[in-house]
């Protein structure tokens, strides 16, 4: 029978249905365990919550399809989202506060595409210098105090608070981004260029790829999206922390990398996996009562347990087909 | 041939840059705080530097080969917890620190097998580990520091003792750094860190077996922070789960850095060494003007990218001179 769903299905679809499979099961261990996890008001916040890693992941994502790595773009979040509340804090309305803060992140991403693709410096050694800058430069806004002033008043609580059709907001913001990222991926010419990006550098080039311009959008987006994940933050706790952005790092890497096991490639849909599957993990274990401090242990083992089982089984269970989806992965691994 | 004499001119080739800016960053630092250039604080400053160094040394190699492990600051938090726990329980040292190495050591067993047996980015695998160092770390305590009040006379002296004015446990980092040198430099698994750096085909193709050594390297730098988070329990009777990302950051920093002197961008041990010490100079230097915390955030980047430019600039002439001889 397995034979014959096999051959009906290409490996996109039976890896989707198996994971989707997987987070039922998971979903419905957790409702037996604790009666309250289907409930509306869970769910909701447990999509509020996935937002803010998914958003940052979707930027790391592009990062890690045009073959870098962004060890900067935490701590460049936490710059934005000081520098949006500090807007705040000085009375300053909450839309051009928000948009000074995501440019602030831009310009961050701007020198890590420019210092890395345009002068081929080593991405690692050049992101963790920006990024200790921009940690640095977010705590001169008050000296690493939190910032309180004017944030019940202006209106950037509602950012997290408010509700579209019943959907919260970061949500909304989540699905966009991930539709338009999708739509640049997978269904044009700008994706595949992303793609030849990463594989290989040299024959991108000789195919007529601006290479150096995509990587520098990369960066540009990541950037970006981890200084929205941030202000998202920021808006949820009601409060400009420094250390807002800070615990991004970990859940981001853990979701893109969830999905490149499951798809054998850094994709939009399995960084959306991969933060959906962290999410509910990390949602489920908090309504058992678990201490703050589980939260990494939580997020560290799935992200283990699942990238070592999807080597496993999935390779066995695609393994007649696949043949130039492989290739993909070792370039990813290396 | 090669030229081992070191001639005048070479001292101001791009690669001896950052010797530069430490002595000139002592002789500053000196100038404008009476402080600073006191013998007691010097002397701290070494002590200080000694663990931060034995902390970074198994993550210089792994830079070396073309990884990186970022689980380090968090195994030493790890270590250091379970060192106070076990001494506040009434263990002897002795056991405590088999124990306290056996156990932190593991978390660099658990990263290489991921790496080796099942193919996992370096980045990726020392993610994970270190969460879930992170989280035992503060299961050990339940999220808070562990005090030593009792630490035995002997431990004190070894912590706080000297050996002809410099403190030992600045000696122990100095002979530690020293066997590594050796290794690097003199026996084929150093050569073997650095082709597998330069070209891992080449590597495989010579029939070297690259698993054992990465599986080596980081349960060596597990080792290496397990060693760190001990000493750092002793020095400050204390067992902290929230250490890691002070350490995380200046560590990277002072391997980066040290990348960029001597073998010019390749991590190397008396680089790191140098690199620890200008760290440990300036973030000392600017605790002692009054200057906060986080502006050495941003001089600590400002550094990491200026190094990296000089030696990428000093790389990029090297090239144009070999070709306009050809």
């Amino acid at each position: 029978m397995i034979e014959k769903l096999r051959r009906k299905m290409s490996n996109e679809t039976i890896i989707i249905v198996f994971f989707l499979f997987i987070l039922i099961l998971v979903s419905i261990t957790f409702t037996l365990l604790y009666g309250s996890f289907l409930s509306t008001r869970n769910i909701k916040l447990l999509f509020q919550h996935m937002s803010v890693t998914a958003l940052a992941a979707l930027g790391l994502t592009f990062v890690i399809i045009v073959g870098h790595f962004d060890m900067s773009f935490h701590m460049v979040g936490c710059f934005a989202g000081m520098t949006a509340s500090f807007m705040i804090g000085e009375g300053y309305l909450p839309l051009p506060s928000v948009i000074l803060g995501l440019l602030v992140g831009l310009i961050f991403g701007f020198v890590n595409g420019i210092t890395i693709g345009k002068f081929n410096l080593p991405d690692m050694i050049i992101t963790i210098g920006t990024g200790s800058i921009a940690l640095g430069l977010g705590y001169l806004y008050s000296g690493g105090a939190f910032i309180y002033d004017n944030f019940l008043v202006s209106g950037i609580l509602k950012i997290n608070n408010s509700e579209w059709f019943g959907i919260p907001f970061p949500t909304i913001l989540m699905i966009i981004s991930y539709f338009i990222a999708y739509m640049v991926l997978n269904r044009s010419k700008y994706g595949r260029y992303f793609y030849a990006t990463g594989d290989n550098k040299e024959i991108a080039i000789f195919s007529g790829i601006r290479v150096k311009l995509y990587i520098i959008v990369a960066f540009i987006i990541s950037a970006f999206l981890s200084s929205l994940a941030t202000i998202l933050i920021t808006s949820a706790q009601g409060v400009g922390n420094v250390k807002a952005g800070l615990n991004l790092l970990m859940p981001a890497y853990a979701s893109i990398y969830i999905g490149i096991s499951v798809f054998r490639k850094p994709t939009v849909i399995g960084t959306l996996f991969g933060a959906l599957f962290t999410s509910i993990m990390l949602n489920g274990f908090t309504l058992m009562n678990i201490p703050f401090y589980f939260q990494d242990l939580t997020i560290s083992s799935t992200m283990i347990i699942t990238i070592i089982f999807s080597k496993k089984i999935i390779t066995n269970l695609t393994t007649q087909k696949t043949s130039t989806v492989q290739t993909s992965d070792k370039e990813v691994a290396s | 041939m090669k030229k081992i004499s070191v001639r005048f001119g070479d001292l101001f080739k791009a690669r001896y840059t950052l010797i530069w800016v430490l002595f000139l960053m002592i002789v500053m630092f000196s100038f404008s705080s009476s402080a600073f250039r006191s013998m007691a604080n010097l002397l701290g400053v070494l002590r200080n530097s000694g663990i931060d160094a034995i902390l970074v040394l198994g993550l210089t190699w792994i830079v070396a080969t073309g990884g990186i492990d970022v689980s380090f600051p968090d195994v030493a938090a790890f270590t250091s917890m379970i060192t106070a726990l076990l001494i506040k329980d009434g263990f002897q040292w002795g056991p405590t620190i088999l124990i306290a190495l056996l156990c932190g050591t593991s978390f660099g067993l658990l990263s290489g097998f991921l790496i080796v047996h099942f193919k996992f980015p370096p980045l990726i695998a020392t993610i994970g580990v270190s969460g879930i160092a992170k989280a035992m770390a503060s299961l050990l305590g339940s999220g808070q520091p562990i005090e030593i009040t009792r630490s035995g006379h002997l431990v004190d002296s070894l912590m706080f003792g000297d050996i002809l004015g410099f403190p030992i446990l600045f000696l122990i980092a100095i002979i530690i750094y020293l066997i590594s040198c050796y290794l690097q430099d003199q026996t084929a698994i150093g050569q073997y860190l650095y082709a597998l750096g330069e070209n891992r085909k080449a590597v495989l193709e010579a029939g070297i077996q690259e698993g054992k050594i990465l599986f080596s390297l980081y349960t060596f730098s597990a080792l290496m922070a397990s060693v760190g988070g001990i000493l750092l329990t002793a020095l400050l009777s204390s067992g902290q789960p929230r250490i890691g990302f002070a350490f995380f950051l200046s560590g990277l920093t002072s391997v980066f850095i040290g990348a960029i002197i001597i073998k010019v961008g390749k991590a190397n041990v008396i680089g790191t060494l140098i690199g620890v010490i200008i760290l440990a100079v300036l973030s000392n230097g600017f605790t002692l003007l009054g200057i906060p915390y986080y502006i050495e955030l941003i001089i600590k980047g400002m550094l990491l990218i200026i190094g990296i430019v000089i030696i990428e600039i000093s790389k990029f002439k090297r090239r144009a001179n070999r070709i306009g001889v050809m």
